[in-house]
């Protein structure tokens, strides 16, 4: 390999290494579902768990166990009244 | 080093262009309200042919609950003010037509209904909420968004909406309401 040919490579270092960054960035786009999109993102078949019974008592243990985060839901928690 | 500091500042300008959200701001109130042509029951619903008129546009949804319910209203007030200067024109923006048609079925309505599947203008429109009811008044300009329905707001929005028949229609002459 050249002298020149090393340095060229060296120029593209940065900038592909900047589009690299860039590109693993989008990774972290915070784009949360808009009022008007809810529809079909809200049908029962998009739960991680489709069977109610079974969400509602993985929801039940979770919550109870996790309550000092405030649980799966709203805030509070740590009273043991779950 | 000053091609460095390009460098750098391209990447992050890569870096905040690729990851900003797409979010639009929300239309600024008493400005044009932002126009558009959707497709309605059988022909396109523009909304810069309503220049002149007051318009009641209404964002709703087969699973939006409060729709539901504000609908016999929004009848009510196109039966009774379509005379006097109002459109009520419902965006709907459901992501299958057969579910809005299912619900165009089950509340029958005679005011007219355009079809925003991609949500491109409740986008431009940046709904805060479902359902949101935008007034633009005579000159185009959006005068009030109003979000949700309830019962004990209905009066106060149709006063609003009275006074905004009243004000004077624009100078130009406007195209004539079909």
């Amino acid at each position: 390999m050249s002298f020149q040919s090393k340095s060229a490579a060296r120029r593209l270092l940065l900038p592909l290494l900047a589009l690299w960054a860039a590109l693993l960035s989008t990774g972290c786009l915070y784009a949360p579902v808009q009022p008007w999109e809810r529809d079909l993102l809200a049908e029962p078949e998009m739960l991680p768990a489709p069977d109610p019974l079974e969400t509602s008592l993985d929801e039940h243990v979770y919550f109870s166990k996790e309550t000092a985060h405030g649980g799966a839901g709203v805030g509070g928690g740590g009273c043991g009244c779950n | 080093m000053t091609s460095l500091l390009r460098r750098a500042g391209l990447a992050l300008a890569l870096l905040v262009g690729l990851s900003s959200g797409s979010r639009a701001a929300a239309p600024a109130l008493n400005e044009a309200a932002p126009l558009f042509t959707l497709p309605g029951k059988s022909a396109p619903v523009a909304l810069q042919a309503l220049r002149g008129r007051v318009v009641l546009l209404d964002f709703w949804a087969s699973w939006c609950v409060p729709c539901a319910q504000s609908f016999p209203w929004l009848e009510g007030l196109h039966q009774r003010w379509q005379g006097d200067g109002l459109t009520v024109l419902g965006v709907n923006v459901d992501k299958q037509r057969k579910r809005a048609d299912a619900f165009l079925a089950l509340h029958a309505t005679t005011f007219p209904v355009a079809f925003d599947p991609e949500g491109k203008v409740a986008a431009a429109y940046a709904l805060p909420g479902m359902p949101t009811t935008c007034l633009i008044d005579r000159q185009g300009r959006l005068r009030r968004v109003h979000t949700g329905f309830r019962a004990e707001e209905v009066l106060e929005v149709e006063a609003f909406i009275k006074s905004l028949l009243d004000e004077a229609p624009p100078a130009v002459p406007t195209p004539e309401h079909p």
